[in-house]
């Protein structure tokens, strides 16, 4: 087996997974599916079938067979055919059923066997058929007993016209030719129509109920079928053919009726008078298992995806046009002629390369909306799990990160989702409402966009964090240093430390020995950080700030001597000059500047990075004040070069391993000429200064 | 035309039996500070002469700084400085590629590539001292009194730090 077809696999059940715990989690606020919700988890485990079986998993196959049935009768039947009082049962079936699917699907991915135990679930999901529908089965045998002629199976509520085509005895293949029959109909231009069995292509057991049933074909208008009769007629090995009409209204016959109408998967709520028929035996006949071909699935192809590896490509690729553009343009040859053409041309090629880099870097940002949405199953599950109603909010689900961040921070807000709902909703909706609250919690997940960064917070309106208690923590883990004083924000900060966990029973959700201080290296590793505000009583709120991308940002590029360096914009509040007599010298911070009644140190670039070269008076340079997080300071240089989109090179890791990024050396990136920028992060030099 | 073509893959199977090659392997000699060295050619990449190093703050002396090969950052390590040698200028760069990682050496020049028949290198006398032992697998005599070549551990220089 083709290891792409297995991660074609993977991708797609992925994939739609997702999308099935979305629509159920939707449906479940509603209380009911709407009947584009049905059609679509019903094309979806149709898939899931198909896919399964070509892959042969058998358990997972079955299961997505019987859900796809169950959802069959629903889309039939409408949700009316499910009573009020079942549908949360209804909802719980099919969020088992999905967790199932992802546990299947991640023994797969991990190389591990897949189960063969199913027969709980399966035995749920009949349960669950019986209650809604109890004589399925019972009716179905009748009908088949009636005899085939009886043609008792099809026929629906849609396409009420059916055409019952037997071909001949012994011709084999019956389901590869029904399926030929059905594509010369749709060449005559028919193509609004249904046929059952429906997997005639895929499924070869389907040629054996071809034989004794017959090969249904279902149209919308008696026309309809009249004109396609000569088709059928023309198509050597059919045998024989009768039509039947299917009227919608009409309750069934109580007995098993010899005439055609009748059907079992009719819109008719169960006749009473059928009860006595015995054991009912949930297996539907394939007629009701299989669906109508989706004919929704062409709108959906405006999507492809794509290797990552080859979008890194792309970009590197674009990186190096924009670079090479710049090194013809102002090539030094062309010093001195007069190229007014050539300038032209040179002109719209640089627009067109700006364009292209834009729209390259466009293809990385996916919106945040896949990680949030996984965050409501969480949330909905806790909050049953634990009996603590809870809402969550997503706010700015449409905000668009790069799809490398995007993966590496959604582990850490499940984590602080989690957290939420261990720690910070209170146990009971008393209370609650006894602090004067809502009794039902609520948990926002936002995501918005500030400049070059996109912050992401997690508010709940919980208990918020009891200072006493994590000082207390802290202290018996060593953390803290008995008598001294530590402020507010001292103390939140213990919950990011490694070894904190405010829990002391580790349970099912939190505490897994994955504390917030994994959430702050996560995030801390692709750029961001974390801060946590709270007060006592009213709730917490997690803020991370996560670089829009890491691959390009806005920066100034700066000059020191013969180095380059590039500062990232957003950190820089002001740029100024200044003179050697507005510095404030103080014993034990060195130099330092009033700036709006404040005093910030001064960290000389060239001093700190031992350059040889570079401005030493104050009046021969220039002040950048940046700011990053709480740390503010004003950093030294030579001269400002102008502001530039630099596209973000890591530098080698032979460089990184001797510790650089503790001194603000974050990255590289190459300059319209070809020459190298050093990107400084403002934190760590600050870091590195004072220590 | 044919024929010729015949007759030409013939001659080739001739002179592969009459001539058992000694298994040779070739090497690239460079020079730094009058000391010869020898690298293995399959971990060469290219040698460049003319490119502009930006200086890294922070890192040792020995690493000289990155340069932007076509867009890629290749750090260069100062062979001179690394053996404590005295600096010089006007040198070139040798890349090198080793277990995908690509490494510039900043080396006075590099004189020609060798066959060298690898029974031929000898160890390194044990009075060498560590620093020389660390740098260089083993020694080779150039023929004709070519001079004594070091070779260079490539694994070492790779892992130095």
């Amino acid at each position: 087996m083709g290891n792409d077809m297995m991660e074609a696999y993977l991708f797609e059940m992925n994939t739609l997974l997702e999308q099935v715990d979305e629509i159920v989690l939707s449906a479940e606020k509603n209380s009911s599916f709407s009947e584009d919700e049905v059609n679509e988890i019903f094309r979806i485990m149709h898939t899931f079938k198909g896919s399964s079986a070509m892959m042969e998993f058998n358990s997972l196959m079955t299961v997505a067979h019987r859900v796809e049935d169950l959802f069959f009768i629903i889309r039939e039947k409408s949700m009316d055919v499910i009573p009020e009082s079942l549908r949360p049962d209804l909802f719980d079936l099919i969020f088992q059923a999905i967790d199932f699917f992802r546990g299947e699907v991640e023994k797969i991915e991990n190389g591990q066997p897949t189960t063969n135990d199913i027969d709980n679930l399966l035995e749920k999901v009949n349960n669950f058929q019986e209650k809604i529908q109890p004589h399925e089965g019972a009716a179905e045998e009748e009908a088949a007993a009636a005899g085939a002629a009886a043609g008792a199976s099809f026929g629906s509520a849609e396409f009420p016209f059916a055409l019952q085509v037997f071909f001949e005895e012994g011709c084999g293949m019956e389901n590869l030719r029904a399926f030929m029959l059905v594509n010369s109909i749709r060449e005559s231009g028919l193509t609004d129509f249904d046929f059952v069995p429906a997997d005639v292509d895929t499924n070869s057991e389907t040629a054996a109920v071809i034989v004794e049933n017959g090969f249904v074909l279902r149209f919308r208008t008696a026309d309809e079928r009249e004109s396609i009769m000569p088709t059928v007629t023309g198509t050597a090995t059919v045998s024989s053919y009768q039509a039947f009409d299917f009227e919608a209204e009409p309750a069934p016959a109580p007995a098993p009726a010899a005439e055609p109408a009748p059907a079992p998967a009719a819109p008719a709520p169960a006749a009473p008078a059928k009860e006595q028929t015995a054991t009912p035996v949930p297996a539907p006949a394939p007629a009701a298992a299989a669906g109508k071909q989706p004919q929704a699935q062409h709108a959906k192809e405006s999507l492809i995806s794509v290797s990552l590896g080859k979008l890194d490509a792309l970009q590197a690729i674009v990186g190096e046009i924009v670079i090479t553009e710049s090194m013809v343009t102002a090539s030094p040859d062309l010093k001195g002629l007069k190229l007014d053409s050539f300038a032209g041309a040179a002109r719209q090629l640089r627009s067109l390369t700006d364009e292209l880099q834009d729209v390259s870097m466009s293809l990385r940002m996916v919106p945040v909306s896949a990680t949030f949405q996984k965050m409501k199953r969480i949330v909905r599950d806790m909050s049953k799990k634990l009996k603590r109603e809870t809402v969550l909010e997503l706010v700015g689900e449409d905000t668009e990160v790069d799809k490398t961040i995007v993966d590496s921070i959604s582990d850490p807000i499940m984590h602080i989702v989690r957290n939420s709902m261990d720690h910070g909703i209170e146990e009971h909706a008393e209370e609650r409402i006894a602090a004067g609250k809502n009794p039902v919690g609520k948990i926002i997940l936002s995501a918005r966009h500030t400049g070059g960064e996109v912050i992401i917070e997690v508010i709940d309106d919980g208990r918020g964090a009891d200072d006493d208690a994590i000082l207390g923590k802290a202290l018996r883990q060593g953390l803290a240093q008995p008598g001294v004083e530590y402020s507010h924000k001292d103390i939140l900060n213990f919950l990011l430390m490694p070894g904190f966990s405010t829990n002391t029973e580790v349970t099912e959700y939190s505490g897994r020995g994955v504390g917030m201080d994994v959430v702050k290296s996560n995030v801390e590793n692709v750029g961001g950080s974390v801060t946590i505000s709270s007060e006592k009583g009213r709730g917490m709120t997690t803020t991370l700030k996560i670089p829009l991308t890491m691959a390009i940002m806005d920066g100034m590029e700066v000059a020191v001597g013969e180095s380059i360096f590039t500062v990232p914009i957003n950190y820089i509040r002001q740029i100024f000059k200044f003179t050697e007599q507005d510095i404030v010298h103080d014993a034990v911070h060195g130099e330092m500047l009033r700036l709006s009644d404040n005093y910030y140190p001064v960290i000389r670039a060239k001093d700190f990075y031992h350059l040889t070269d570079g401005a030493d008076r104050f009046d021969d340079g220039i002040i950048l004040w940046v700011e990053s997080g709480d740390k503010s300071y004003c950093l030294f240089v030579d001269e400002l070069i102008g502001q530039q989109q630099v596209v973000v090179k890591p530098l080698p890791a032979y460089i990184n391993d001797y510790g650089i990024k503790n001194y603000g050396i974050a990255g590289c990136t190459i300059l319209g000429d070809g020459t190298i920028s050093i990107i400084l992060d403002v934190a760590s030099i600050y870091a590195a200064a004072q220590s | 035309m044919a024929e010729d073509v015949l007759f030409a893959v013939q001659q080739d199977t001739v002179d592969m039996d009459t001539k058992p090659i000694e298994e040779t392997e070739k090497y690239l000699i460079f020079r730094s500070n009058a000391v010869l060295f020898g690298v293995h050619s399959d971990v060469v990449k290219e040698i460049i002469n003319e490119a502009k190093i930006t200086l890294i703050p922070v890192l040792p002396e020995h690493i000289s700084g990155v340069v932007n090969l076509r867009g890629l950052m290749v750090p260069i390590i100062d062979f001179r400085r690394l053996l404590s040698q005295p600096p010089e200028d006007n040198r070139c760069i040798i890349v090198l590629e080793y277990e995908g990682v690509q490494l510039g050496i900043l080396v006075d020049d590099v004189d020609k590539m060798i066959d060298v028949n690898e029974k031929n290198i000898l160890p390194v006398p044990y009075q060498s001292g560590p620093a020389a032992g660390n740098l260089v697998t083993g020694m080779y005599s150039l023929p004709e009194n070519g001079g004594t070549l070091m070779m260079l551990d490539i694994a070492f220089l790779y892992h130095e730090q």
